[in-house]
């Protein structure tokens, strides 16, 4: 045992006396020191990235499934994330290598090696199928996606710079801290782990954390149904090693392998803006497997809709559209659970600042009564049920958060399927007022837009390979 | 056409290749240095139990706990950790405070009791982890000489999330906080302690 | 990269500006500057770490009582003359210092760094030797044999440091926890911390009898694990019960003779902390010295439990756990500090009523 490793020395050793006799029967309790996570278990680990990330190049590459894919990433999300706590993860283990490379007394695990090579090795045969289904950042925001705008080309080529920034502080606060001088001016900052320290994602999945980093969590998810996948695209130091090496991919997302009709609907489908010239960029592209979804072509030649929303959108269209119940229930799922979890939100922040006003003055309480506890021992009889009082608070607020956090993410879940799968087209709304209603109503249908059909010259037959933005 | 497809054909294939060697040579020299996983323990020979350890956990109750050695424990009735030994005595000689602000540090008595005379009994302390916040006020009470130093904090690993990097230790003053192989993994001479600079 | 001619052409000014690398730099150039604003917050909060507390006294309750003023109105006044060993004598001690005895004529005897090393009565070294590690406790008898405990067995060596036998002390599944041994006429007592009792024993180390487990209140109460003894001319025992605070009289078959003390943080005569007084030795003339932990002092006490002098916590390392003690023929007592690794001997100089005032006798090696 590490603790009993530590624990013995010869400082201590007049107190490693025989124990003594106690008389009557008294055997010495075993203490309980819990092992950490099993050995055989880290490597689990392992094999589920390998796995997540030979079904993610499966389904991306081969069966062409965005179904395939989200259900990947679901699983991603759920393990990855909140199984395992966003911890390990590729993206930290970048700071893991450098400070290896630079300190060879770092002690280095097995599993962050392969963590952090494997996905590169995997970006240089299959393109970013790490980043489609396995990542449990990406996956997370993938899955929030829900009316994504285009970024302006020009702005998301600005802001993809951003990743290498953050790729070399990180790597420069890893491996070495700050250490600037000029003059009187100096600041002396030790090492730190800045990816891990700044994840946004790490406090939704260990439903914990500082207040600051939790609000920067939400904005990013909040952002994220609205733009797609920021931190991927601009932030995540990973991917921007990721892209360097998925243009040299052996095998990439290749949009209608036999014939293009050019007719733009993958680039309208593509929340990332990854699709130049009606062909994915290599760099850019986050094998989510939207475009398939979307492809007419893509019918043709698998013979049936390879996404789940045009399979979902029939039976569900010839099953419920008369009833007007069902057509309630639709209508009113999402209503129901977008307004659970602004509720939820409500709460845990009132819990918060509920807490922040009450803690100081319990404290102030009891340290005034510990002060006369040690004049007057009649005072003590008064503080022992006032120390349970509050330990009981504790521990209340501590279930009020913890059923806060899982009702807000089990309404986002629900709020999230409901708007993929089950919310009503246009004109099928029952039941809601007037005033939501044409707000309602603005909201586009789940069936593909029909866009005019266009012609490009550029693009051949045979699909010129893009490595390089222009 | 087919020119332009061989070359950047070839290009790509070489910067595979590169790619290839890169990671693989890097990992080949990593994978040398490796061993188990690291987890992180409190050293209890630096530890001062300053109180950090109970608010700089990612986690909003410290996975840091004490823990009693009940081999080095002294089973006192007196025990300087569980009474406030500052403070006044009652008519029997028990002093009217208590260290632990939670009032985690729960005792029995054990052996062969004595009713009428607490003086006479041993008393086995345990403390109760869900109370338990980590703040160290018994540990700092129960070092040599006023006890036997048998309390001390400990990461418990039921609890711990294994962060990649710990928080604690980059609070931690007195560099207390050491990142040690799993057991069950051959240790290997180099482990840093604190990479804090 | 693949250049298409035709776009290069088409291209007006703007646009080559807009798409050259000037956009990419603007953004980390405000990046940096938001940075550099960052970090100089970034400081402050790294200031509010704890300065880390210096180790020597990291009680707060044992610096609340080791903060007392002296004591007033005491009837006797002791003051150092004299100290071996330590760190700036000729032979200090390296490693450890366990205990120190009175032999024969005065002679006194220091066990530590594995050696028994005995001087005579003005601090000349005479001999040293060799002893077993572990070594915890000793005594020397009247015949100059020394006796010494270690890892439950009883070793003998005569007055040369030749060994000349040895047992072992305890039951036969329990070896004893020897913390203390005291050698009167033919026995040689043996306190046996595990047991929490005093074994008699004779020369070759058959059992003759048990003491302190007759008394109402049961066995001795040791959290600190170590029990001491001395035994004064007439066969009286004195023991040190830690846990329950007291000094207490045993007579030589075992049947209690009463105790003194209580535990109390403010009255000196009282003991402080968990598990004291851990430390006692007798004087010829009938007082009690008993050796204090947490506030590491000496005190002497008179038979009945009238406190007599304190020899405070100044001279002593605040971390010490014991403090041996010895008294030789004239009054002198001896007190081994096992941090700094120092015997330190003290003298009587003043006693209230008496004009008497005792010369100091400065001595030191």
């Amino acid at each position: 045992m590490i603790v009993a490793a530590l624990a013995t020395s010869v400082l201590f050793a007049q107190y490693q006396k025989a124990p003594p006799d106690f008389g009557g029967s008294y055997s010495f309790p075993t203490p309980a020191h819990p092992e950490p996570r099993a050995y055989w278990i880290r490597m689990v680990d392992i094999g589920m990235l390998i796995g997540g990330m030979a079904l993610a190049a499966w389904f991306i590459l081969k069966r062409r499934s965005r179904n395939g894919v989200m259900m990947l990433s679901i699983g991603a999300v759920a393990y990855f994330g909140f199984y395992r706590k966003g911890c390990i993860c590729p993206i930290g283990a970048i700071q893991n290598v450098t400070l290896s490379l630079v300190d060879s007394r770092y002690l280095m695990s097995y599993g962050v090696i392969a963590f952090f090579f494997l996905p590169l090795a995997t970006a240089l045969l299959f393109g970013r199928v790490f980043c489609g289904g396995v990542c449990p950042l990406g996956a997370l925001q993938d899955l929030v996606v829900l009316r994504p705008r285009k970024v302006p080309e020009k702005l998301d080529q600005a802001l993809s710079w951003l990743r290498y920034v953050y790729l070399g502080l990180a790597v420069l606060f890893a491996g070495w801290g700050l250490h600037l001088k000029f003059g009187s001016f100096q600041i002396q900052m030790g090492r730190r782990f800045l990816i891990c320290e700044w994840d946004p994602f790490i406090s939704i999945f260990r439903i914990t954390g500082a207040f600051h980093m939790l609000v920067i969590g939400a904005i990013f998810i909040l952002g994220g149904m609205f733009i797609g996948r920021p931190y991927c695209r601009w932030l995540c130091p990973y991917g921007g090693l990721l892209s360097i090496l998925s243009r040299f991919s052996w095998k990439n997302v290749r949009i209608t392998p036999d014939k293009e009709l050019d007719c733009g609907l993958c680039a309208d489908a593509c929340p990332y803006g990854a699709i130049h010239d009606l062909r994915a960029d290599r760099a850019s592209c986050l094998a989510c497997a939207r475009c398939y979804e979307y492809c007419p072509r893509e019918l043709k030649l698998h013979g049936g809709p390879s996404g789940s929303d045009s399979v979902v959108q029939v039976k569900w269209r010839n099953a419920m559209k008369n009833g007007r119940w069902q057509s309630i229930v639709r209508s009113w799922t999402g209503i129901t659970a977008a307004i659970a979890v602004a509720l939820a939100s409500v709460w845990l922040i009132s819990v918060y600042i509920h807490a922040r006003y009450v803690t100081p003055r319990d404290k102030a309480v009891i340290d005034s009564l510990k002060k006369k506890a040690t004049q007057d021992v009649e005072v003590q009889k008064v503080l022992q049920p006032e120390t349970d009082r509050q330990h009981l608070v504790l521990a209340a607020r501590r279930g009020q958060y913890n059923v806060g956090s899982l009702s807000l993410l089990i309404a986002l879940a629900i709020f999230l399927a409901w708007y993929k799968w089950f919310r009503p087209d246009r004109g099928d709304w029952t039941g809601v007022p007037p005033w939501l209603l044409q707000h309602l109503e603005k909201i586009p249908d789940r069936s593909a837009k029909a866009v005019p059909v266009v012609k490009s010259k550029k693009v051949g037959k045979k699909h010129p390979v893009r490595r390089f933005r222009r | 056409m087919s020119e332009q497809s061989t070359r950047r054909q070839f290009i790509d294939r070489s910067c595979r290749i590169l790619g290839f060697a890169a990671i693989g040579g890097t990992a080949g020299l990593l994978t040398h240095r490796a061993s188990g996983d690291a987890v992180y323990q409190v050293d209890p020979f630096k530890c001062t139990a300053c109180d950090l350890c109970r608010t700089s956990c990612v986690l909003s109750h410290s996975a840091v706990k004490a823990v009693n050695d009940f081999d080095k424990c002294g089973y006192c009735m007196l025990c300087p950790a569980y009474f406030d030994v500052t403070s006044r005595p009652d008519e029997k000689g028990i002093p009217a405070g208590k260290v632990c602000p939670q009032d985690a540090l729960k005792r029995r008595v054990v052996g062969k009791v004595d009713e009428e005379d607490p003086n006479n009994n041993y008393y086995e302390y345990i403390i109760d982890e869900t109370r338990c916040d980590g703040c160290g006020k018994c540990v700092k009470a129960c070092k040599p000489p006023a006890g036997n130093g048998s309390l001390r904090l400990e990461i418990r690993y039921a609890r711990c999330l294994e962060c990649n990097e710990c928080s604690i230790q980059i609070a931690c003053p007195d560099r207390a906080i050491v990142r040690l192989s799993t057991p069950g993994m051959a240790p290997k001479e180099h482990v840093v302690e604190s990479k804090n600079v | 990269m693949e250049p298409n001619d035709k776009e290069t052409t088409q291209l007006s000014l703007t646009d080559r500006f807009r798409r050259s690398w000037f956009p990419p730099a603007a953004v980390v150039g405000a990046l940096g500057a938001f940075v550099a604003a960052a970090l100089r917050v970034r400081p402050a909060v790294k200031a509010s770490a704890r300065p880390a507390e210096s180790a020597a006294t990291p009680n707060p309750a044992a610096q609340a009582a080791g903060s007392a003023p002296p004591v007033q109105g005491l009837v006797r006044t002791y003051a150092q003359s004299g100290a071996l060993g330590g760190a700036t004598s000729a032979h200090p001690f390296r490693r450890s210092l366990a205990g120190v005895a009175v032999g024969p004529n005065d002679m006194i005897y220091a066990l530590g760094d594995d050696e028994m090393r005995v001087f005579d009565s003005t601090g000349n070294p005479i001999r040293t030797w060799r002893v077993p590690e572990k070594a915890e406790c000793f005594s020397v008898g009247p015949d100059q044999h020394v006796y010494v405990g270690a890892a439950g067995r009883v070793e003998i060596f005569e007055a040369t440091g030749s060994h000349v036998g040895g047992f072992a002390a305890g039951e036969k599944n329990r070896p004893a926890g020897i913390t203390a041994i005291k050698v009167f006429q033919k026995d040689i007592l043996v306190a046996d911390a595990a047991a929490r009792i005093i074994r008699r024993y004779d020369a070759n180390g058959k059992q003759l009898g048990i003491i302190g487990n007759k008394s109402k209140a049961g066995s001795f109460i040791l959290p600190n694990k170590s029990l001491d003894i001395d035994i004064d001319t007439k066969g009286v025992i004195r023991a040190t019960d830690t846990g329950r605070h007291q000094v207490t009289s045993w007579a030589i078959d075992g049947s209690p003779l009463g105790s003194f003390g209580k535990f109390g943080m403010s009255d000196p005569a009282d003991f402080v902390g968990c598990c004291n007084p851990v430390n006692l030795a007798l004087a010829p003339d009938g007082t009690i010295v008993t050796g204090e932990k947490m506030v590491a002092r000496i005190k002497v006490y008179q038979a009945d439990g009238k406190l007599l002098a304190v020899i405070g916590p100044e001279h002593f390392d605040p971390n010490c756990i014991h403090i041996y003690i010895a008294v030789d023929s004239k009054g002198r007592i001896l007190a081994a500090d096992p941090e700094r690794r120092e015997v330190k001997i003290f003298s009587l100089v003043a006693k209230a009523g008496t004009a008497e005032r005792k010369t100091e006798e400065p001595e030191s090696t």
